[in-house]
Order: C-alpha cells, then structure tokens, then sequence
C-alpha cells in the first residue's frame, strides 16, 4: 500500500503534467522526423560491414535520447519534493526511501519504455528494422538498466543542487553536449579525437552503442551490459544515499 | 502518562554551538495545546525536530506518550502528525490526490481511507475544493488542506503547527484558531510553535519559552500575564509634585498596589488597582484626564523575559 502510495502519486503527477508527458514522446520524434530524416537524404552510412539506412541508423541513438530525457524530468520533480517537504513528510508518515525511488523507476522509466516500444515500432513498420522476440526482451531489458541510470542521475541532481539558477545552468551547459558527444547521428568512431574522448566518458555513448547492437545487430557485447548495469546500480545506490541525507533520520 | 517527557536534551548541528542545551520538559498538557515560543533562532524549530523523529538527539532523551523519539521511532510517527510552515503539498496535485497519497503513505485501508477522507474533507469545509489543484486555492484553504491531512490517519493524536496562521488573514486566522480548538476538545493534542501573541492567547492555557537553546520557562497563560504581562502603567502627562508623590507613594505601598518610576509614572500591578488609584486621586482631587494608561501586552512580557529588544 505504502509502494503504490508512491506509484499512486507519480501516475497523478504525469496525469497533471499531461504536456512533459507528451513531449517526452514528441521530441525525439521531432529528432527523428527533421534533423535524421533531413540528414538520410545525404548521408550514406557502413555499419559493421553492411551499407544501413541513415534513419535505421539513427533510430537506436533517437531512443537512448528519449532514455536521457527523464533525467532532467526526475532532476526538476525531485528538487521540488526536496524543496517543498515532500520526501520529509511522505518519510514521517511512513514511507520509506526505497519507495519513493522506485516508484519513480517505476513510473518513468514505464514512460521510457512506453515512447521507445513506439519508436520501435515505427522503425518495424516503416525502415524494416528486424525485431524478434529475443531482441525485444534485451531491448526492454537493456531500457530499463540504462532508463534506471538516466533517473537516479536526475534524483542525484535535484537533492544535490539546491539553486534553480545552477540546475538550469547546467541543463543549458550539459545537455547538448551529452548528447552530441554520444554517436547519436554520426558514425561511431568518425567524430574528431577530441570528441571522441568525450564520447567515451560520456554514459549516454554506451546507451546508445548497447541499444544499436541489440536493434540493429541482435547482439551487444557483455562489456556493454555489465558497464551499464554497474553504472546503473551504483547511480541507484548514490541516488539512495544522498536522498537519505535529506530525509529525517 | 505525560504527553510529553524531554529529559537533559541537547542538540548541536557544529558540534560547537548548541541549538538546544540541556532541555528538561515534563507535562501532560491538559488543556491540550501547548505553544513554544522564542525569538528567532532559539531552537523552537530543532526541538520540534527531534519531537517529530526528524532529527536524532545527540544527547539526553526526548519521550511522546513514554515513547522514546529515537527507539521507538516508528510508533511516534504514527500517533503524530507535522504541519511545517512550508505546506508540504504538492501543489500540482488536487486537494483529494494530496489527502489520499498521504493516507496510502500512512497505511491506511483502503476503504477506511476513502471514507475517511469524505469525512475529513467535509469536516475542513473543503467539499467544493476537493478536485482543485493546490496551487489555485488561496493561503487559507492551502493550509486547511494541510490541517485536514494532519487528521486524516485516526491513529493520530498529537499534531504539532508550526506558525499556524503565519500569512493568513483575519478571517482565515479565526478558523484555523476554531478548528484547532474544536480538535483539542475532541481529545487531540497540539504543540504549536509561534511568534503571534494573539495566536497564544486565543488558543493556549500552556506556554514554553525557549531562548539562546534552553527552556528559560514553562507556565500557564495566567501565571505567565500575571507575572510579566499584568501591569499597567499609568504615565501623568505633568511631572507631579514632591508632596503628591509622597502621599501617593505612601498609599501604593500601604495598599500593596504598585510603585511610583520617576517623577511621573506609576507602575501598578494589576487592572484592578487601576480602579483604586482612580479612586484616591479623585479624593485627593487630582485631575485624571491628564493620565495615560497603558496596560503591558504578551508582547511586553515576551520581551521583557528575553531581556529586551537587542537579544
């Protein structure tokens, strides 16, 4: 009862903000739709050896964009329950921690899956993306460790920094060089050395190789399910702790 | 059983300056509600703190019910409940969805908790607001909405306020005073903390004062305007002269009624003796409406007791 108290708020939350919701659907299809779709007409691309359709190509690195859009939606609703008492008070009444940060796994990251399923299948239906049984189950899986990483990272970031003014900034400074230092919508290894290192320090660059592989080879190297699960349950556990720390003791 | 039982109690968030030093508190609050007053920064806030399980105390023990704030954690948060001064609402949410996300939290049944919470609407007079997002409701009703969900798990018994009128209106200050003291008859109890003078007199028969971390009193509302708030100065608008301070000093003293300041104030103990001195400088045919009479507010007292304004 106490679980679903939580679930039972987020699910109100979304309800309310109707317009986030949509547009965590929306912007990376507005991606896909001008910036890929614009791009496929000029660019031809080798991927591991067979010539790809640029859109097939991009779709992957489209949903690991969606993947990377809870955070700063978990980061701002989190700031707002640090500063309006929320946790404070769902704690005194007796929730506890592990409750609210999963329903907000939960919740958002069924969002996540919710928009990627849709992009998928927009990719079966029109760029003839081969999608089995066993694909589709490691790429739900594969979604919900790296959807678990991109949430704690909002939760780490709305209990920790406190002033509106810095957590838009760093929205502002981070956001786009996150994305466009991950191999979104150029070829692996092609970008400059210097983004290239970058890319390699950057979690979303290993969102979006896992999620191509499984899409678009069937396969991803275990190296990427382990980095992404580590990375993932160490940013559950750090959004755990410092959660704890503004919670009552 | 008292309600309750704070013994040595410290608290310190540097580990040099103390918040709170060595607190000793010890009642059952019978009128049922209790305010703790204090200037700013004199750990009003910190106490309710570690009352509510929010913070650990360093040292000393702080019981609720014989209840111990640190072992017996999750009993306490049960029988209580906190209505901080930030609402604590989420403000994009309906009244109802905040009411009831709160209950699931609490535990309570579901069906007890929908019913529960067409009384607990209906009793704050919140029916017609019930589907209003919090955000388009007004001060009052945001903080009725919080009163309500204090209610709404019948385990319930002790609700601490912080500043329970704190930006309200008059009209809004006067029903959040009736529903508080509607609720204490019905046999909750309340520790309110506040700085409003007239919240404490229109509510309290029991008060606190903290100041600098510790309890420098802890009274009843009479006692409290008897001892620093009772007095009335009577200020002559004319020095008077030595013989009329003479007899009249002589009169004060012998009827045990005040004393005389300066060369024209006099520094009574009670209204009453106001009507006794208006009797002897009508006998001694002293003109009376050239005196100004000024009665010593909660105010005057609070202030009196930290030692001054500069503290």
């Amino acid at each position: 009862m106490k679980l679903y108290g939580f679930i039972y708020r987020e699910v109100s939350l979304k309800k309310e903000a109707i317009g986030g919701f949509i547009s965590q659907f929306i912007t990376p299809l507005m991606y896909f739709l001008f910036f890929a779709f614009s791009l496929s007409k000029t660019v031809n691309f080798e991927y591991h050896g067979r010539t790809i359709n640029y859109l097939l190509y991009v779709l992957p690195g489209i949903i690991a964009i969606q993947i990377f859009y809870s955070y700063p939606v978990v980061s701002s609703t989190t700031f707002n329950d640090v500063r309006f008492g929320i946790i404070r008070t769902s704690l005194l009444g007796g929730g506890t921690l592990g409750g609210y940060i999963l329903a907000k796994i939960l919740i958002e990251s069924s969002v996540v899956i919710l928009a990627s399923l849709f992009l998928a299948f927009i990719g079966v239906l029109f760029l003839n993306l081969p999608l089995s049984l066993t694909t589709l189950l490691q790429f739900i899986i594969y979604l919900v460790i790296s959807t678990m990483f991109w949430i704690s990272v909002g939760i780490v970031t709305g209990v920790k920094i406190r002033g509106e003014l810095t957590r838009n900034m760093i929205f502002a400074l981070l956001n786009l060089p996150i994305i466009f230092t991950a191999p979104v919508f150029y070829l692996e290894g092609s970008a400059p050395p210097w983004i290239q290192i970058l890319g390699k320090i950057n979690p979303l660059t290993y969102h979006v190789v896992g999620l191509r592989g499984i899409l678009l080879l069937g396969k991803v190297p275990l190296t990427f399910w382990v980095v992404s699960l580590v990375l993932g349950i160490s940013l559950v556990i750090l959004s755990i702790k410092l959660t704890s720390e503004v919670a009552p003791k | 059983m008292p309600v309750l039982e704070i013994s040595n109690l410290s608290f310190s968030y540097d580990g040099k300056n103390y918040a709170l030093e060595g607190i000793n508190l010890s009642t059952d609050i019978p009128s049922g509600i209790l305010s703790v007053l204090g200037p700013n920064g004199a750990g009003k806030t910190t106490l309710v703190n570690i009352l509510t399980t929010t913070f650990k105390p360093q040292k000393g023990t702080a019981k609720i019910f014989s209840l111990d704030v640190v072992k017996d954690k999750k009993k306490i948060r049960e029988m209580i409940s906190l209505c901080a001064q930030d609402l604590e609402l989420d403000v994009l949410l309906s009244v109802r969805t905040n009411l009831k996300f709160y209950g699931m939290i609490r535990g309570i049944p579901k069906n007890e908790l929908e019913r529960r919470l067409d009384d607990i609407i209906e009793m704050f007079g919140l029916t017609e607001h019930q589907h209003k997002r919090v955000l388009e409701l007004s001060g009052g009703l945001r903080r009725r909405t919080q009163l309500a969900r204090a209610f709404l798990d019948p385990r319930t018994r002790l609700i601490f306020i912080d500043e329970p009128t704190l930006g309200l209106d008059p009209i809004g200050k006067k029903i959040t005073w009736d529903l508080i003291r509607e609720m204490s008859k019905e046999g909750y109890y309340f520790i309110l903390t506040t700085n409003d003078m007239t919240e404490v007199e229109s509510l309290s028969d029991e008060i606190v004062f903290i100041h600098k971390g510790k309890i420098i009193l802890h009274t009843t509302l009479k006692e409290f305007k008897h001892v620093y708030a009772g007095k009335v100065m009577v200020t002559f608008k004319k020095e008077l002269f030595p013989q009329v301070i003479e007899m009249l000093s002589n009169y004060l003293r012998r009827n045990n009624l005040g004393k005389i300041i300066g060369k024209n104030t006099v520094e009574l103990e009670d209204k009453s003796a106001f009507y006794e001195l208006l009797l002897f400088l009508r006998e001694i045919g002293f003109d009376i409406t050239q005196i100004v009479v000024k009665e010593e507010t909660l105010l005057d007292g609070f202030i009196k007791l930290i030692g001054g304004i500069k503290q």
